[in-house]
């Protein structure tokens, strides 16, 4: 398959009107005059006058084709072709988090049935906060982030993961989607997906499973409860309908399956399950009493770390703090939710933000910090009076009417198992309107010496 | 005279060469020379060669001295105005006429030889010159040479012409040559006629006229030349010949004065764009200062 990657400069065929005009300048019939004598006149002249016409359209063509390949130049055309790879190849698959129930979008699935056997497969969801692999399902979206943001994360991850041997795709919805194609150029060993059309069956998705929360604290732990409340505040940012339930432990009859997400608060007088609590998706607990143990796994956070870390300096939606240029803790807010921060930092003398900072040692965007402490008051302000789940879809179904439009036609193809090579014609082009260029200054040359 | 004005009839060229004329202070030559005559004029020293019989001997007892009496005697030569009539003075240059000027020249000399009751013949170099000049060898009156110089349209070449060194008989005379002096590189026609006619001791002055684009190809960039004579056509681009085109015009003209000079032919050229009794005059006061 043939294309140009820079298809805008097919404008500067313009410049043919150039060589047209050199041609019918030197085309106009010479002026006639009645001369008494042309016996002192070179008849030489007229001899390379006549040379001169012959070689006129000649001249004309060859600076025509000149331009032509200069501007085929300029647009950059290549030769796109598929080829059946024989090494092994680590894939690895971004998904926007929208998309995270991946079973029931077709595409997704059938790209990676498609792979072939002898490859392995990595599959990282994208967040607001950056990249997540899927098996830790920490699901906390960063409040009121904004998406370019993670669009910018998205390049910087790409970048990062562009090792020989793998194959980076990554699959957008269309939240992702509309910071990918109009604000970002993304990286061109990224194969993107966008799916536009996948907000339908989101949607879908998003009505029939909310997130089912199960809140379990000890007995004496009411107000640490409150932390897990500013989490659930937090999920609501996620677009999911969500529904939770506050239970005391301690009872050995405690059901964490029947949740999507289990917060298990305790203290030292509480005995804990530790074998189910191997399967709870995420867990907060006094750490006086567990320590090296839960310390070790990857989905345990700790409360009193939490409380001990500094506060960080928040930022407001609006002040367009770049994550990746500014690689310090960043953490957003919106203006009420700052203020609130502020209220409570001055009041309790603590609170505390989740906040993404970048790591050196793993590379990578990771979560920092601990659920705020809100109390229950300012949760009830957030949370009891949310947008409707109904309203926030009639308004990005509003704001999708316009621009999804052309991008439900721009949905990529891909093809499982095959290498994507492409061949750029521009070296050889180069030589070739070198060559013709110099013909034709050769030519005039002749002509005039 | 309007330099850019084509002269039509007879009156008119009567009109504007006699205005010239009269602006003229010197003639063509001296009325008078020294020799046997009435009227005295000097003594002079008698010199081996000089007939004895002018001896005054009246002096020549009061001095012992041989001395020559001289006197003025008056003198009419022939004036013959040869006028070529080929193609090539039908050249045009800023609306100026390179015939109209010659004709002018032509009349207005044979009108200064006039004046000085000098015998006029008219000499055309056109193939159909006798048809013009039925008198050729009788002397014509201003009045009719003015008549044929406004009925003659050039054409064809010298070399058509019947013009020979015979043309002129074995008196010794005044020829005076209006051409642009372009002659075949073959035949050489102007150089032979003028060596011949400095051999009979015809004293002959040639004007050579000349325009300014003539010379320096002064043209737009690229034009089409159709030689008047020949009616070979030519496109030239003057920006790169005409470097070339004015060094070997220059050599030619060179050569050519030389070649004149050296029989003793008095060569003026004359630019025809520019005005006629001005040059004429300069001329004319020239010839007088080194009679």
């Amino acid at each position: 398959m043939i294309g140009f990657e820079s298809i805008s400069y097919l404008s500067l065929l313009c410049a043919l009107v150039l060589p047209l005009v050199i041609h019918l300048w030197n085309k106009r019939k010479p002026k006639p005059i009645l001369f008494p004598s042309i016996r002192f006149i070179d008849p030489e002249k007229q001899k390379q006058w006549r040379r001169l016409r012959f070689s006129e359209p000649l001249l004309f063509f060859l600076r025509v084709l000149t331009i032509c390949f200069l501007v085929f130049l300029l647009l950059n055309p290549f030769y796109s072709y598929f080829q059946d790879r024989t090494e092994r190849r680590v894939h690895k698959l971004f998904i926007s988090s929208d998309l995270l129930p991946i079973d029931q979008y077709p595409p997704i699935t059938q790209f990676i049935d498609g792979l072939p056997q002898r490859d392995s497969l990595q599959l990282f969801c994208l967040t607001n906060n950056g990249i997540l692999q899927a098996d830790t399902n920490k699901l906390f979206y960063k409040a009121a982030e904004p998406l370019n943001y993670a669009g910018r994360k998205l390049q910087h991850i790409a970048a990062k993961h562009n090792d020989k041997n793998q194959e980076l795709h990554c699959f957008l919805s269309d939240r992702l989607a509309q910071f990918n194609g109009a604000q970002l150029d993304f990286p061109k060993y990224l194969n993107v997906h966008l799916l536009p059309q996948l907000m339908q069956n989101e949607e879908k998705i998003e009505q029939n499973k909310s997130l089912n929360i199960g809140l379990f604290h000890a007995s004496g732990l009411e107000m640490d409860a409150r932390y897990v409340i500013a989490a659930l505040k937090a999920l609501k940012y996620s677009g999911r309908p969500l529904s939770w339930e506050k239970k005391l432990i301690g009872n050995a009859s405690d059901n964490f399956e029947a949740f999507d997400f289990v917060f298990y608060l305790s203290d030292a007088s509480t005995e804990v399950p530790y074998d189910r609590l191997q399967n709870v998706n995420h867990l907060m607990y006094d750490p006086k009493l567990f320590t090296a143990r839960f310390e070790r796994e990857s989905n345990i956070m700790v409360a009193d770390k939490a409380l001990s870390m500094p506060i960080p300096t928040f930022h407001s939606s609006a002040d367009n703090i770049d994550p990746i240029e500014n690689d310090q803790e960043v953490v957003w807010c919106t203006a009420h939710e700052q203020a609130l921060l502020s209220r409570i930092k001055n009041s309790s003398g603590y609170a505390y933000e989740m906040h993404t900072r970048f790591n050196e040692q793993s590379n990578d965007w990771v979560l920092q910090g601990e659920f705020p402490l809100w109390i229950e008051e300012i949760y009830n302000q957030q949370f009891a009076n949310p947008l409707k789940g109904e309203d926030r879809r009639r308004i990005r179904q509003d704001k999708r009417r316009d621009s999804s439009k052309d991008q439900a036609e721009e949905e990529k193809s891909f093809t499982v198992g095959q290498e994507k090579n492409n061949i750029y014609a521009y070296p050889y082009l180069w030589y070739l309107i070198v060559l013709l260029f110099l013909i034709e200054r050769i030519w005039v040359v002749r002509k005039t010496v | 005279m309007k330099a850019s004005d084509f002269i039509e009839s007879e009156s008119e060229l009567s009109l504007i060469s006699s205005r010239i004329i009269g602006r003229l202070k010197y003639g063509l030559h001296l009325s008078n020379r020294l020799g046997n005559g009435m009227e005295f004029s000097q003594f002079r020293a008698y010199q081996a060669g000089d007939d004895p019989r002018r001896l005054d001997w009246k002096l020549l007892a009061r001095t012992a001295k041989l001395f020559v009496r001289e006197a003025e005697i008056e003198q009419h030569i022939r004036c013959n105005v040869i006028l070529d009539a080929s193609a090539s003075m039908n050249y045009v240059e800023n609306g100026k006429s390179k015939w109209t000027y010659a004709i002018l020249l032509s009349s207005v000399l044979l009108g200064l030889a006039h004046r000085q009751g000098d015998e006029l013949r008219l000499k055309l170099v056109h193939p159909k010159a006798e048809e013009y000049l039925l008198s050729t060898n009788n002397g014509l009156h201003i009045s009719h040479v003015n008549h044929i110089l406004t009925h003659v349209k050039p054409a064809g070449k010298w070399i058509d012409s019947s013009l020979t060194s015979n043309s002129f008989g074995h008196q010794r005379s005044m020829v005076l040559l209006i051409s642009d002096l372009y002659e075949t590189a073959q035949f050489e026609e102007i150089k032979l006629i003028a060596k011949k006619m400095a051999a009979r001791k015809h004293e002959l002055i040639v004007f050579h006229l000349l325009g300014n684009r003539e010379f320096d190809l002064d043209f737009d960039d690229l034009v089409e030349l159709e030689d008047l004579e020949s009616a070979k056509k030519i496109v030239v681009r003057t920006k790169e010949t005409n470097k070339a085109y004015a060094e070997s015009m220059k050599a030619y003209w060179e050569a050519m004065y030389t070649s004149f000079r050296k029989l003793g032919i008095v060569v003026k050229p004359m630019n025809f764009t520019e005005d006629l009794t001005i040059q004429l005059a300069e001329f004319l006061k020239q010839r007088a200062a080194k009679i």
